[in-house]
């Protein structure tokens, strides 16, 4: 607030206008003929006043209230000559709509203070200076919008809302907090939010966006409201991140396990830090990086052979985001891939997956091909119940529906048999099987897959094979002087593994014949070894994934429990209801760190919740942004006003004037 | 006159009092009062043993008969008083309605009415600036409109210069008696220094205080220079109803203050003001105090 003087007096008037004062003491003094009254002695009121001395200067001014009055009076009239005026914002508009940010790079810290508080705070001063008959909303919006308040003109409900305002580390997505706003004040379009109340006219509003700019451009429509943003942040605050961290077997070894972490440098300087890698409070390793400006290092951490747990590596750094200095990786325990084998009778196969070895990694059930027509199968397939369906010699049946072939929610192994996709190539006309190829030589394996680590195919004979498509994405593992006669590919988060060449086969009459000496080499067992690590999804569990804070965790837990429980890093238990399979949907992953599933006091998985968001991390602020087409600059919400205090000056001085004239009348004691 | 500072009514009841003191002193006089000295009355007061020279008329014969020895009886002497009505005749006490003179005139007369009447000396003094008017010294009943005239005549003026008046009056009054001082104790030297004049003399002080209505509670607003009327001193005031609170406060004080000066020392303390009725006065707060019976 400052005060500014815009007077309408010149010099000369201004010397007159300084002379009333003047004039009234003057005139006061002068004024001043007193009625001699008789009294039969003056002693008493001598002793009265003996302690004020009459005639003295300052005792006529204490003495004399309409003196002071008087002053006062024209003391005002001066200061309205003045042309005083009050000088301050002012939120021009009738309705706002308060748009919050409370993604990961709000909570940057800036000179001491978050963002989100800084944007809070401003938006609370707002508040203050809106019109009394304006009216507001606010909404928090990351990468979901949140109606804290919907449209009110009560000032201590929206500072109440404001400050229910807490930070998140999602990532921001205006979209939805657009949607909701404009939804609001653009009739005949919906918002999303429940709270949202139909607007029947046309009501336009002012958009009060206050962010940091970091948000992907959003293509939403903003029709009657009008934009203004207000950039919280600097432009030059740097940050370092953690932007990956994962736990996985080093190539060719599958009795370790090896960190590997990626820490980038949202900013103009080189930074030097120290990443420390702990298990619990055991320090496991720590190295120190030089992370270039802009630019990324990567880190790897051996960590040998080490327990299932959760890791946390963490820079030692003082910057501006501390939610991604910390990231988590987990090695989960060992888990029991559920396997269905649906054969006509292989008994080299079902041997070597039941071995002692096996057995631990694996469930088997066996089922015959007749399995593959029951409601049984339809259920587990589509419910996810299997981590891995082995079709040895037969093919998935055909939906009704859609009359595709009904693959199941789990990876798959096709042995002899190539799945009637167009992604393996299946073309109504096509001829189908491929035509086999006798006696296939093969001449390469692709070693350094998964599946084929410490396979050693020589001295391995095949009969009869057929030359396998290659889908988009495959991966080929065996390749024959006939073509591909081993391919990987995925198929929707899945690995269908198919093979060209069957184990056994049968003639007709029943008699078995075997058409390749595989299984009795070395390298059989160990395939099937990392079938059941790969394909049983072991693997993957013991590597846990990492969740962006809020997004579903779709858990498969292999357990007969109804309910299992979650722990959040803050402590926090959550019960987990098994939705359909053995698939549990946990949605409470707004918090950062690692989350551990328990089932009756055992710790059965870990997963985590890493920022792991380059867009967040990146905290240099923005101070202009674009809204579909629009670019929005950021300014100063409240717009400047000036008030005149001359006219309130006036009317004190009127209300001066009355009480000395009360005062005159009935000559009031002071 | 006469009619006026005695009505026939106050006359009636005056008739019945006596004046009466603290002290027994030596009339000049057989008057009606008792004395210290035995003397020659009806009341029986020792006896003692004769010795050669003493009056035989009271020798108790019965008492001779009896014992076979000489015994004196002792009777107390009955005396007259000197009694002194001093009124404060300053210019100050000329305001009121009736003037705080005026009523003192009133009291004085009525005062000296009950002395005359019971053979007491009387003597009324104006004291007016440092000098004295004194009456003739009156006694008897046939003096009584000597009292009145004396009073009638007298007139404001001067100044209230209490101490030099009864300092004078103290050298001219040797003797004891009782002494009713009428004034409004207005006095810029203060009044203590005079009080004390009188209290060196054995005396039987009666003070009564008299102010006006105007001093109580003065009906003043405004800005005043307010005038002495005795020495013309001026006071500027600006008067409002904080500062006549104050006045009041003020002049409770005063009276308090002579009424505590008074009292420590003995003296009877008599605070009015010119509205009492001086029969009320008289009859009522004078006979409290024991001056008259």
């Amino acid at each position: 607030m400052n005060l500014q003087l815009d007077s309408p007096l010149s010099g000369a008037l201004w010397a007159l206008a300084l002379a009333v004062p003047i004039g009234i003491l003057l005139l006061y003094f002068l004024k001043l003929r007193r009625r001699e009254v008789e009294v039969p002695s003056t002693y008493l009121w001598l002793r009265m006043i003996e302690d004020m001395h009459v005639n003295s200067l300052w005792q006529r001014l204490r003495r004399n209230l309409l003196l002071f009055l008087q002053l006062l009076a024209a003391a005002l009239v001066l200061l309205a000559l003045l042309g005083v005026s009050w000088r301050g914002t002012r939120l021009v508009g009738e309705r706002f709509i308060f748009l919050i940010d409370v993604s990961a790079s709000m909570s940057a810290t800036e000179q001491g203070r978050a963002r989100w508080e800084r944007a809070r705070q401003e938006a609370l001063a707002a508040v203050d200076q809106m019109d009394s008959d304006a009216v507001a909303m606010v909404v928090a919006f990351s990468d979901r919008a949140e109606v804290l308040q919907s449209f009110t003109d009560s000032r201590p409900a929206l500072k109440e809302a404001l400050r229910r305002l807490q930070p998140t580390a999602r990532r921001t997505r205006l979209r939805e907090a657009l949607l909701v706003a404009s939804g609001l004040a653009n009739p005949g379009r919906l918002a999303n939010d429940p709270t949202d109340v139909p607007v029947p006219d046309p009501l336009p509003a002012t958009l009060v966006l206050l962010s940091d700019g970091r948000f992907p451009v959003p293509d939403v429509p903003l029709g009657n409201l009008t934009p203004r943003f207000l950039p919280v942040g600097e432009e030059k605050t740097w940050n370092l991140a953690i932007t990956a961290l994962q736990v996985d077997r080093p190539p060719g070894r599958s009795d370790a396990w090896q960190a590997f972490a990626q820490v980038e440098n949202f900013g103009s300087e080189p930074r030097r830090v120290l990443a420390e890698l702990r298990r619990g409070q055991v320090l496991l390793d720590a190295q120190e990086l030089e992370v270039p400006a802009e630019g990324a290092t990567s880190v790897v951490f051996d960590l040998g052979q080490i327990e299932p747990g959760p890791l946390e590596l963490k820079l030692r750094i003082d910057d501006a985001l501390a939610l991604d200095n910390t990231a988590w990786a987990v090695v989960n325990p060992p888990q029991r891939a559920d396997v269905l084998l649906v054969t006509p009778g292989n008994e080299p196969l079902e041997l070597a997956l039941q071995t002692s070895l096996a057995g631990e990694l694996c469930h088997l059930m066996v089922q015959s091909p007749q399995y593959l027509q029951t409601p049984q199968y339809r259920h587990a397939a589509l419910a996810g119940t299997f981590d891995l369906v082995i079709f040895d010699r037969c093919e998935p049946p055909l939906d009704e529906k859609t009359k595709r072939p009904l693959l199941p929610l789990a990876n798959t192994w096709h042995l002899g048999r190539v799945p009637r996709t167009a992604a393996w190539g299946f073309r109504p006309g096509v001829p189908w099987p491929p035509k086999l190829h006798e006696q296939p030589q093969l001449i390469d394996l692709a070693a350094e897959h998964p599946l084929m680590q410490l396979v050693d195919m020589s001295g391995v004979d095949i009969v009869e094979g057929f030359s396998v498509p290659v889908p988009s994405g495959g991966h080929v593992l065996m390749e024959a002087d006939t073509g591909p006669l081993m391919v990987v590919a995925p198929r929707e988060g899945f690995l269908d593994l198919v093979q060209g060449f069957t184990l056994i086969d049968e003639e007709e009459g029943g008699k078995v014949v075997v058409t390749t000496n595989w299984p009795i080499r070395t390298s059989f067992p160990v395939f099937i070894l990392n079938v059941l690590q790969v394909l049983g999804r072991a693997e993957q569990m013991a590597r846990a994934t990492s969740l962006r804070p809020g997004q579903v965790a779709s858990l498969r837990i292999n357990t007969t429990a109804a309910e299992l429980t979650v722990v959040a890093p803050d402590g926090t238990h959550y019960p987990l209801r098994r939705r359909s399979g053995n698939l549990f949907p946990f949605l409470q992953t707004d918090q950062l760190g690692v989350y551990r599933v328990v089932d009756k006091d055992r710790t059965v998985r870990w997963f985590t919740v890493n920022l792991f968001d380059r867009a967040e991390s990146d905290v240099r602020a923005r101070h202009q942004v674009q809204i579909r087409h629009q670019s929005v600059v950021g300014s100063a919400v409240r717009q400047p006003i000036q008030r005149p205090l001359w006219r309130w000056a006036l009317l004190l001085a009127l209300g001066v004037l009355v009480v000395e004239w009360i005062t005159f009348t009935r000559r009031v004691s002071f | 006159m006469t009619q006026v500072l005695l009505p026939p009514e106050l006359v009636t009841r005056l008739e019945r009092l006596h004046l009466v003191t603290r002290k027994v002193f030596h009339g000049r006089f057989k008057g009606e009062r008792r004395s210290r000295r035995k003397g020659q009355s009806v009341e029986f007061a020792d006896y003692r043993d004769y010795v050669p020279g003493d009056d035989l008329r009271f020798i108790d014969w019965n008492g001779y008969a009896r014992l076979d020895r000489l015994y004196l009886k002792l009777f107390l002497e009955e005396e007259d008083i000197h009694f002194y009505v001093l009124l404060d005749a300053s210019e100050s006490m000329n305001f009121g309605e009736p003037t705080k003179l005026q009523w003192a005139v009133r009291l004085a007369a009525a005062l000296g009415f009950v002395g005359l009447v019971r053979g007491d000396r009387v003597s009324v003094q104006a004291l007016r600036g440092s000098s004295v008017e004194a009456s003739p010294v009156l006694r008897g009943r046939v003096s009584v409109p000597r009292l009145v005239e004396f009073l009638d005549q007298l007139a404001p003026g001067g100044p209230t210069e209490l101490a030099p008046a009864l300092k004078r009056f103290c050298l001219a009054n040797s003797g004891k008696g009782i002494v009713v001082l009428i004034s409004d104790l207005l006095d810029k030297s203060g009044y203590q220094d005079a009080l004390r004049t009188l209290l060196a003399r054995e005396f039987d002080i009666y003070v009564v205080h008299v102010l006006s209505q105007e001093e109580l509670d003065p009906d003043l607003s405004g800005d005043l220079r307010l005038l002495d009327a005795e020495d013309a001193d001026a006071a500027e005031v600006t008067v409002t109803a904080g500062l006549l609170r104050r006045y009041r406060q003020t002049v409770e004080n005063f009276r308090n203050a002579a009424r505590v000066f008074c009292t420590r020392r003995g003296l009877a303390y008599l605070g009015t003001d010119n509205t009492a009725a001086v029969e009320d006065v008289v009859l009522r707060h004078l006979r409290q105090r024991g001056l008259v019976q």
